[in-house]
């Protein structure tokens, strides 16, 4: 369903630009490779910098790769322009990690819901519309009364499954979610993550999953791809990384993550590692 | 009891649109000299108010409306303003979540540090800026004159919570209440960062407030640990044995919530929805039962 | 668009209230001046000349803040000076910020090449004396209401311009506009139905306060000459005339100043208050 051949992104660095010369170039992503069954879920795993929520972006067009291949259910969307991806785009959806900021702060929960649906008229008017929404926040698991509220007016739970409500309400084939668990406690991840599962299993979605947590990945994705400094280290299905990691960068965050078990040796073997120019 | 630290049945309240919101009902704990104490809950469950409460730092407008806070011995549970600032830097210093937010964006590093330690200190400058030196060395920053001409945003997230982890271990304070503070940083750096704070925790003796929602976090660096909801504490006791056998139910529920990675084929399940509720009524139980026994009183 | 939360906060903020007071004064003054004016404000009575107000000794009950030199009823005037100063703080400021706020739209959302125009347009342009400008144009155009406005939108499209440019650069980096993309709206619905809702509660600061700025305008340039013909009634006109007489009838001058202050204080109260109001509610 996805097929990523060498996938290449490089922006303009604006802060160390000269002035009378074209700004420095940095390479965010250096030649991905990836694929995707329908039904399967990917999770992509790297700490900042590492180039993973640009690929999420890239992926779903957002920003316009500057080498490689993307295709989506057989096409090629690598450069298309945004005219002819607007008819695909109902296709692959995302959820974004602040939902504070990914809903508009003006906009009642139930209009952001339906707005996907009356762009690509997928409802007949208005009422319609309010009504899908409303489904759609049932399957999330939210009371449709809370769809007269505002963003601001949510606790971050909640808006987060807004969010997902309204990835899903167009039906999508892909799914990215970037970091969508991160700033939420153990509590409200645990509602979010197993709520994710089922949807997945129901609608057959394919899902990205990026994160920084070895733990949270675990739990919703069949394979895993680490990144780092923009490239890949290493991919392949869960049970073989989590079980035998090749690389040593996939061994140091897999060590890296405290488990709830009480291991005073954990502090001792990470080493003293002297923060410099390079990293924390 | 002569802990370092030691809170009795605390009471917070903030003010409500229908009159005070009980946000602390009846917190009571005690931290011993070099001991560090971990604090977790979901978020609302009122743990950062407990570390803001005993620094000092809640907001104008909450109340204390029962209960006391100790340190040293000394009741400090309303001192403010001129007491409070005596007690700050040389008696108990914060590590705060966010470095970014807590770090002056317009000022250099070395002024940031300087100030606090002149302030507390008494340092000249010469020696304010030696010693600052000297604290970056402590927490194994490379290159720490470079890094002293610098402003935070030039500086990884590490190594900005890393120079707030020095200027609150630079007074050598006895207690340090430390917010989340790895919470923001990629996983690999907060290894670093609680072996530095673990290591210095150590050397210093100084005991540790530390309040996470991470329960891995507090299995490797805490020596007890207290889990709170809506406000109460509902277990309290020793690291080793809350992490084998932990008695609430609560507590159960938030260990069956924890996604590990080495356990792939155990399942996630989410605080019952069942188990929340029968809590909050517990806790809105208590708040009657309280404001019948003060109306009678 | 501005929810309920927001009004009720609105309405309670002492500001606001005084803000609204005034501005619901001067429309109901406008609005209703021929009703309200004792005299035709043009009609002269060289008999009746200097007539003082009515707090002073020999005051003449028909002409209740007493004439000019002329023997013009001082209140008609103020009350139809009302009426000018009110046409041109609405017309003005708000054709000034729907010029400006158009052109900041689209220097902040598009960018390139756009924004570099726009951007260099608007500092070549705050760069000229705003009174220079405005005579050049009165020179132009010749004097009158038109003028006069025309003036205001000249100088002060840049204003709106500029603070409209940054708060859409604030709300591109927004993962809502991202949103928006994928779920298919056009780069022109994004910014219309997406971008500007939330740009509301600035840009209602933004034209309250214009409000005041074009009135006092208006006062200088009438002062000054450049606005309506000499004896249609504009305050600044009343200001001019009033400063000729000062020893001799001090309220000339003064009186009108007095509706010039309290009508920018008006506005301006109105705009701070709003600010307060509708801004916590985004924040949260």
């Amino acid at each position: 369903m996805l097929e990523v051949r060498g996938l290449g992104l490089a922006l303009p660095n604006r802060a160390a630009k000269q002035p009378f010369r074209p700004a420095p170039v940095v390479e965010i992503l250096k030649s991905i490779d990836l694929d995707l069954a329908r039904g399967e879920s990917l999770a992509v795993v790297g700490e900042s910098g590492s180039g993973k929520t640009s690929l999420g972006r890239t992926l779903l067009r957002l920003l316009r790769p500057s080498s490689g291949r993307i295709l989506f259910e057989g096409r090629d969307i690598t450069f298309l322009d945004e005219p002819q991806l607007r008819p695909l785009r109902a296709r692959m959806q995302m959820i974004f990690q602040d939902p504070l900021s990914a809903l508009n702060p003006r906009r009642r929960v139930l209009d952001i819901i339906a707005q996907p649906l009356h762009v690509y008229g997928r409802a007949e008017d208005r009422r319609d519309g309010r009504r899908r929404a409303a489904a759609l926040l049932e399957r999330v698991g939210l009371s449709p009364r809370l769809g007269v509220r505002f963003p601001h007016e949510l606790s971050g739970g909640q808006r987060q499954r807004v969010g997902i409500a309204r990835a899903i309400a167009l039906d999508p084939a892909l799914v990215v979610a970037d970091e969508i668990v991160s700033g939420l406690d153990a509590s409200s991840q645990a509602q979010i993550l197993t709520l994710l599962r089922d949807l997945k299993s129901d609608l057959g979605i394919s899902l990205i999953f990026i994160s920084h947590d070895l733990s949270v990945v675990r739990v919703l994705c069949d394979r895993v791809m680490v990144l780092a400094r923009g490239a890949m280290v290493e991919t392949g299905r869960c049970e073989d990384i989590f079980a035998a990691p090749r690389h040593a960068y996939t061994r140091a965050l897999l060590d890296a993550v405290p488990l709830p078990v009480v291991d005073p040796g954990w502090i001792e073997r990470s080493g003293t590692e002297e923060a410099g120019a390079r990293s924390g | 009891m002569s802990g370092l630290l030691e809170i009795e049945d605390l009471h917070l309240e903030l003010p409500g649109p229908q009159g005070w919101l009980p946000i602390l009902r009846g917190v009571s704990l005690a931290l011993s000299p070099g001991q560090v104490l971990g604090l977790v809950g979901e978020s609302g469950a009122g743990k950062t108010m407990v570390g803001k409460a005993v620094l000092g730092l809640q907001p104008e407008r909450a109340r204390i409306s029962e209960g006391a806070i100790r340190f040293e011995g000394r009741d400090i549970t309303h001192w403010r303003d001129e007491a409070r600032r005596a007690l700050l830097g040389r008696g108990m210093a914060l590590i705060p979540q966010d470095p970014m937010s807590a770090l002056n964006p317009v000022i250099r590093i070395e002024a940031q540090m300087t100030d606090v330690l002149r302030l507390h200190l008494g340092l000249d400058r010469r020696a304010a800026r030696a010693r600052a030196l000297a604290l970056l060395n402590q927490v194994h920053i490379r290159e720490p004159e470079r890094v002293l001409r610098q402003y935070p945003h030039e500086l990884s997230g590490g190594m900005r919570q890393r120079i707030l982890i020095a200027i609150a271990f630079a007074c050598r304070p006895k207690l340090i209440v430390a917010d989340e503070p790895t919470t923001a940083l990629d996983v690999t750096v907060q290894r670093q960062i609680l072996r530095l704070i673990k290591e210095l925790q150590a050397s210093s003796g100084t005991s540790l407030l530390f309040v996470t929602h991470d329960l891995g976090v507090v299995a490797k660096v805490c020596d007890r640990v207290a889990v709170m909801h809506a406000g109460r504490i509902v277990e309290a006791a020793a690291v080793a044995e809350v992490f084998t056998r932990p008695r609430h139910d609560y507590t159960r529920a938030l260990f069956a919530a924890t996604p590990r990675y080495d356990r792939p084929g155990e399942a996630l399940v989410p605080v019952p929805a069942a188990l929340s509720e029968s809590l909050f009524v517990e806790a809105a139980a208590y708040d009657a039962a309280r404001a019948a026994r003060s109306s009678h009183a | 668009m501005v929810e309920r939360r927001a009004l009720g906060a609105a309405l309670s903020n002492g500001r606001v209230l005084f803000g609204l007071a005034v501005l619901l004064l001067l429309v109901i003054v406008a609005l209703a001046a021929p009703l309200l004016a004792p005299h035709d404000p043009l009609e002269q009575d060289l008999l009746s000349s200097f007539e003082p107000p009515f707090w002073r000794s020999g005051a003449d009950a028909n002409f209740l803040l007493g004439t000019d030199s002329l023997g013009r009823d001082i209140l008609s005037r103020l009350i139809y000076g009302a009426r000018i100063a009110l046409t041109v703080a609405l017309v003005a400021a708000s054709l000034a910020a729907l010029l400006g706020t158009m052109l900041g739209l689209l220097a902040g959302y598009f960018g390139g090449w756009l924004d570099a125009v726009i951007s260099r347009l608007v500092d070549v342009w705050m760069s000229f004396p705003p009174v220079l400008l405005s005579v050049v144009l009165a020179a132009v155009v010749g004097a009158g209401l038109k003028a006069v406005i025309l003036a205001i939108i000249v100088v002060d499209w840049t204003r709106f311009c500029r603070i409209v440019r940054a708060e859409v650069l604030v709300q591109r980096e927004q993962d809502y506009v991202a949103a928006a993309v994928t779920i298919g709206l056009s780069r022109l619905r994004v910014l219309a139905c997406e971008i500007l809702p939330n740009l509301a509660p600035t840009l209602t600061v933004l034209l309250t306060l214009e409000m005041g700025i074009a009135v006092i305008v208006e006062a200088i340039l009438s002062f000054v000459g450049l606005s309506v013909a000499s004896d249609a009634p504009t305050w600044g006109g009343l200001i001019q005339e009033g400063r000729l007489y000062i020893n001799q009838a001090w309220w000339m001058m003064a009186l009108p100043m007095f509706c010039v202050i309290v009508t920018v204080l008006g506005f301006n109260a109105l705009g701070d208050g709003l600010r307060e109001a509708l801004d916590p509610v985004l924040r949260r």
